[in-house]
């Protein structure tokens, strides 16, 4: 019993987090990992939109502006409009199968929105979940992968 | 049992730990814990365990508080005739808190739960030295799913496989009523997999080593006081979870 317990320290202080970790870096940028261009777009309802981080993203709290525009009407300097549904973000942390709190998303002029409250909690994969929902119900959806 | 939990670090899915800058980024909670047990006879018992909790949370400039109960937890065990001092048991968490599923809060400081029903089985010895004592258990344990729905979003958590081995030793000093005791507990959580909406997340499994060390004093046989102190930084492997560090005060007593 006590060659055990003896064996599983030996083993275990192997590989000690605290003798092998590194310490935490409050970096201004977290890396996009699929972004090919800043423009996305929504297939379904043939909307285009394009992000713009003026904060982050970073550990802590994010914030990032959206500019909307339909492909029949708008281009990436305008003229903007409202996403045709009801948009909303969140985020997702797949690994650890969990999230963090809901975002807050203000209107600040047409078809432009600001993202405020993007907390990424820790370090870690994230997904951004850009969604636009009729009646409660996701009818397009478009992810982001970052590196926190 | 009243105590406080601080988050020291992150463990990613493949092992690397980052500790936590603590002047930007501070996680702890509080705890007061209840368990009453009950022995129906000198081979059976049963208890109930409940939790509050205060959690709060700093990360770069911003504060998050919340208080609340934690979920419920029960257990019985059973010691048969024919071991001697092996305790059979099962628990059964009952999730009546809010989780972090269904958070609504800044910084998901109102998670105060985990979300699932989850019951384990487990059998526990004591073996008894002349001065000391030596402790090995194991248990296992099933989540079960549960559906939430967040922001409209249907989030359909599914069941989870996990389990834990624990030894330790303990020893009373000059025939007094001190006692010091270690023990480790190794914890595997399987991958769990969470849909939302349309999307398949499956997460990864998680390890985490508790190393405890303790200390009680029985001031009689009614009543006994002691300390402990959990440490998930001090072995690993570890893989995909939070690490802590728990200091916790004991207040024993039997009627």
């Amino acid at each position: 019993m006590i060659k055990l317990l003896l064996l599983t320290l030996l083993v275990a202080c192997g590989e000690s987090p605290l003798l092998n970790h590194a310490n935490e870096k409050f970096k201004a940028v977290g890396s996009i990992l699929n972004q090919e261009s800043r423009v996305y777009s929504f297939k379904e309802s043939k909307t285009f939109f394009i992000l713009d981080w003026t904060q982050g993203p970073q550990l802590g709290e994010s914030i990032l502006q959206v500019k909307a525009w339909n492909e029949a009407e708008g281009t990436l300097n305008g003229p903007y409009q409202d996403f045709p549904e009801e948009f909303s973000v969140d985020l997702w942390m797949p690994d650890m199968g969990h999230g963090s709190s809901p975002v807050k998303i203000t209107k600040i002029d047409q078809g432009e929105y600001l993202v405020n409250k993007v907390y990424f909690i820790m370090s870690g994969k994230w997904e951004v979940r850009f969604k636009l929902k009729r009646q409660g119900k996701v009818v397009d959806e478009v992810v982001l992968n970052l590196h926190i | 049992m009243m105590g406080q939990t601080n988050v020291i670090g992150d463990v990613d899915a493949a092992g690397r730990s980052v500790f936590r800058d603590q002047n930007r980024n501070k996680e702890s909670t509080q705890f007061a814990r209840l368990d009453l047990g009950y022995s129906w006879t000198f081979r059976y018992q049963s208890g109930v365990s409940l939790r509050y909790q205060a959690k709060s949370r700093e990360f770069n400039g911003t504060e998050a508080n919340n208080t609340g109960w934690s979920d419920v937890g029960l257990s019985h065990a059973y010691m048969p005739k024919m071991f001697d001092r092996v305790w059979f048991y099962q628990t059964l968490n009952i999730p009546t808190a809010t989780s972090v599923y269904d958070s609504q809060s800044s910084l998901a400081v109102d998670s105060q739960g985990t979300g699932t029903y989850l019951t384990s089985v487990g059998v526990f010895k004591i073996h008894n030295y002349k001065m000391g004592d030596l402790t090995m258990g194991s248990e296992l344990h099933r989540s079960f799913g549960r559906k939430f729905n967040s922001d409209g979003t249907e989030i359909d958590v599914r069941g989870a496989w996990g389990g834990s081995v624990s030894v330790g030793a303990g020893y009373v000093p000059w025939k007094s009523r001190s006692r010091l005791g270690v023990n480790l507990t190794p914890r595997l959580e399987g991958p769990k997999t969470v849909i939302r909406g349309e999307n398949r997340a499956n997460g990864k499994q998680s390890m985490v080593w508790d190393a405890v060390i303790n200390y009680t004093y029985s001031i009689n046989l009614e009543y006994a006081v002691g300390l402990n102190y959990v440490d998930q930084t001090l072995l690993g492997p570890a893989s995909n979870t939070l690490l802590n560090r728990t200091v916790s005060f004991v207040f024993q007593s039997r009627y």
